[in-house]
């Protein structure tokens, strides 16, 4: 850790972030051989609806970790609540994407202790944790506990309905964390966000 | 009181003649010995009266005296036939000489009477053959070890109904053992001047209650005397009743009861075997024939109104559950167990070599609950005109596709009072009869599980057409392409995602065809778009990767 480090990710959300990350790979690749068959990564079925089930139900403990990680640490309002002001800065962070990057100007949004999103992340974060998180955990537990929701699964269409909403989110997921890989090695060097993300502080 | 009458009147006036028979034995030596109830000859014989009597005397009429008897008579099958009162009874001796049935149907063949021998051993021939026969049971049981009104009486109704008895039978079985015997004696009698053209059916006693209305039982056990009323079908066999047996496959081949029930003994394999005889051979070489655990009417009900093929997975199942009813217990391993044996039968995994196929039947939930599709719902909704088949099968080309499927459902849905929905399930559609393969059992969830599973190659709609049902082979998609008005009640998911071919198919298809691929695909729309965009964002990463390598950012 050097000097000019500004410390911004507390332990409790670092403890959640790679638990999470590595239950939302293993739901990913489990949960690609569970909707195509056809592609075995992991020989045994059994294991794989085993795997995508349990891993589902850790990851809705960890979804409430988080919760409380932010009841405890605070500053969710500040880190996942779009203002106006992030809105109206949307066209400049895109464009730094598109194009300031390329031509070396400095990223218009420099994250701190009290914000650490700019407004593309808050975006992208709220929906992912506050939407679509939701979403796919309930019905994933329903996945799991079909004879306990049959008259609800009934209800709504059938379990075709429940399964096209968990699909759409699940492919959601995986196209965010396509672009969350990528964007992570947008910091001072390629790994520098993925470092903050080990060690707390992120370099200047 | 009419009888009384008539004695009274027959009294007053001619109980003068009484004291003159003698003149007629004067004459009429040879009846002597006429024995009528004490009546003379005067009585029947009024003409003759004043002596000397007229040489040709009148035909005596019975009716005078017996007019009941001799109305029976007149509507009976015997007074058809042109028998006369003396046609059975010598009327001057008629307590010595009456004709009983045997006198002229010496040894009736009773072909058709399933367990002929017992029936006739029991029964009297009026207790069948009279119009309104009434009957009586009586069972002695004599037990070597005592037993409480209570252990018969579960309910204290002070009778003892068709279960106390089987548990009684148990219980003599289990706890006696055999020190035990059960007597049943069966007695029933009716009107021999009333007898009726045709017998008693057998629904006359094996359905209902026509004959015998009580039944007695009376235990014996250790000096201990038990007596107490007994349902009659306790030790009365109940049978299908003969018009549902009509409507069963069965019944709708022409099979008699007595095509089966050749003998008083329980129907074995090889009266099934008569006409099933492929099957049987198959069968008896399996572990369940061979251990004797299942006799084909073991599993099978030839009395059923449904054929095996109309059974549900869930009454299928009910026929193997009756012996392997710990099934759960075995199927721990199996996710969502619970949830497969609805939509399963026993025979999907544990016959391999059964042909399976993916069954879909239409049912309606409305007001009175859930009922089958039926063809006056067909008819509501594109009239009476054309079959079924000839609706939904467009191209008639004996299957039916979605770009067929989809139509006739929307037009479906609108018209039937209540929710149209598909239930769909695995079922066997062709059934191998040999179940013991055990190294065959199919543990490998990828077997049902995955786009090879054979069943998507074996997909039939099940359609009611103006007689019975009708299994309309499906080709492509059904779950995907049913319209969302539909409610579906199947957990199987295989169909709703796509595959390689379907995207081949939607590429290679021009003009109108692929407008109709594009409706069929239906929820597999999901996976084509969640892939392909999935594929531009990371193109697009890689343009971005690219771009930064170029600029060395």
């Amino acid at each position: 850790m050097t000097n000019n480090a500004v410390p911004l990710h507390p332990l409790l959300i670092r403890i959640w972030h790679w638990a999470n990350a590595f239950l939302i790979f293993v739901l990913v690749v489990t949960g690609a051989q569970l909707r195509f068959t056809d592609l075995v990564i992991i020989p045994d079925y059994a294991l794989v609806v085993a795997l995508h089930k349990y891993a589902g139900y850790v990851l809705t403990l960890f979804f409430l970790f988080w919760i409380a990680a932010y009841v405890i640490v605070g500053g969710f309002t500040a880190h996942y609540v779009i203002s106006l002001k992030d809105i109206r800065s949307i066209p400049r962070q895109l464009s730094y994407y598109i194009h300031g990057l390329f031509q070396g100007s400095p990223n218009p949004f420099v994250p701190s202790p009290e914000s650490r999103f700019n407004a593309m992340q808050k975006l992208a974060y709220s929906f992912i944790m506050i939407i679509a998180m939701p979403i796919i955990i309930i019905t994933g537990i329903i996945f799991g506990n079909i004879m306990d929701f049959y008259g609800i699964i009934r209800a709504t269409g059938g379990i075709r309905v429940l399964d096209a909403i968990h699909v759409v989110v699940g492919y959601i997921f995986l196209i965010y964390l396509i672009v969350h890989l990528y964007m992570a090695t947008l910091g001072k060097t390629p790994f520098s966000h993925t470092k903050a993300m080990f060690t707390g502080h992120e370099e200047e | 009181m009419k009888r009384l009458l008539l004695a009274a009147i027959f009294f007053l006036f001619f109980f003068p003649l009484c004291a003159a028979a003698q003149e007629c034995l004067d004459c009429h030596e040879k009846y002597q010995k006429v024995d009528h109830a004490k009546v003379k000859c005067v009585a029947c014989h009024s003409d003759a009266k004043d002596l000397p009597h007229p040489e040709k005397l009148k035909k005596p009429e019975c009716l005078s005296c017996h007019g009941d008897a001799v109305k029976q008579h007149d509507a009976s099958v015997h007074a058809g036939k042109g028998l006369k009162c003396k046609s059975c009874h010598n009327v001057h001796t008629p307590r010595q000489e009456t004709k009983k049935c045997a006198s002229c149907h010496a040894s009736p063949a009773h072909r058709k009477l399933p367990s002929a021998r017992k029936h006739l051993a029991e029964l009297s021939c009026l207790g069948c053959h009279a119009k309104n026969p009434q009957g009586h049971i009586d069972v002695k049981a004599e037990l070597k070890q005592s037993i409480t009104r209570d252990t018969l009486d579960k309910d204290g109704n002070g009778s003892v109904d068709e279960r106390e008895w089987k548990d009684f039978l148990v219980h003599t079985q289990s706890v006696v053992g055999d020190g035990y015997r059960i007597k049943r004696s069966y007695s029933a009698t009716g009107n021999a001047h009333a007898v009726g053209p045709s017998a008693m059916s057998c629904n006359g006693c094996h359905v209902e209650n026509k004959v015998f209305h009580k039944a007695t039982l009376e235990v014996n056990a250790r000096g201990q005397r038990i007596k107490m009323a007994l349902d009659p079908h306790s030790v009365i066999p109940r049978l299908p009743v003969v018009d549902l047996y009509r409507l069963t496959a069965h019944g709708k081949g022409g099979v008699a009861c007595a095509d089966c029930h050749v003998s008083q003994k329980r129907i074995d394999d090889h009266v099934c075997a008569k006409c099933h005889d492929k099957v049987y051979n198959v069968y008896k070489g399996t572990k369940h024939a061979k251990g004797g655990a299942a006799k084909c009417t073991d599993c099978h009900d030839p009395h059923k109104v449904k054929t095996y093929r109309e059974l549900g997975t869930s009454e299928r199942m009910a026929v193997c559950v009756r012996c392997h009813g710990n099934y759960m217990k075995h199927h721990r391993w199996l996710p969502h167990a619970e949830l497969h044996f609805m939509y399963l039968e026993c025979s999907t995994c544990h016959s391999p070599r059964s042909r399976k196929g993916m069954v879909f039947n239409v049912n309606v939930d409305g007001k009175d609950g859930r009922r089958r599709l039926t063809r006056d719902d067909i008819i509501a909704a594109f009239g009476g005109t054309k079959q079924t088949k000839d609706l939904i099968d467009a191209n008639a080309d004996d299957r039916i596709v979605p770009s067929e499927i989809i139509p006739f459902f929307e037009d479906l849905g609108r018209t039937t009072k209540g929710t149209v929905g598909v239930e769909g399930s695995i079922a066997v559609t062709d059934i191998h009869h040999d179940y013991s393969e055990v190294q065959k059992r199919d543990k490998v969830c990828t077997t049902c599980h995955s786009n090879d599973a054979p069943f998507y190659q074996s997909m039939y709609l099940v359609l009611p057409e103006t007689e019975g049902l009708f299994y309309m082979p499906v080709k492509g998609t059904v779950l995907a392409a049913m319209p969302s008005s539909i409610a579906l009640n199947f957990f199987l998911l295989g169909e709703t995602k796509a595959r390689w071919t379907d995207i081949r198919t939607l590429v290679g298809a021009r003009g109108e065809a692929r407008g109709e691929i594009v409706k069929e695909l239906g929820f597999k729309w999901i996976d084509i778009v969640g892939f392909f965009l999935s594929l531009a964002v990371l193109f697009f990463v890689c343009v971005h990767i690219v771009l930064r390598v170029v600029f060395k950012r």
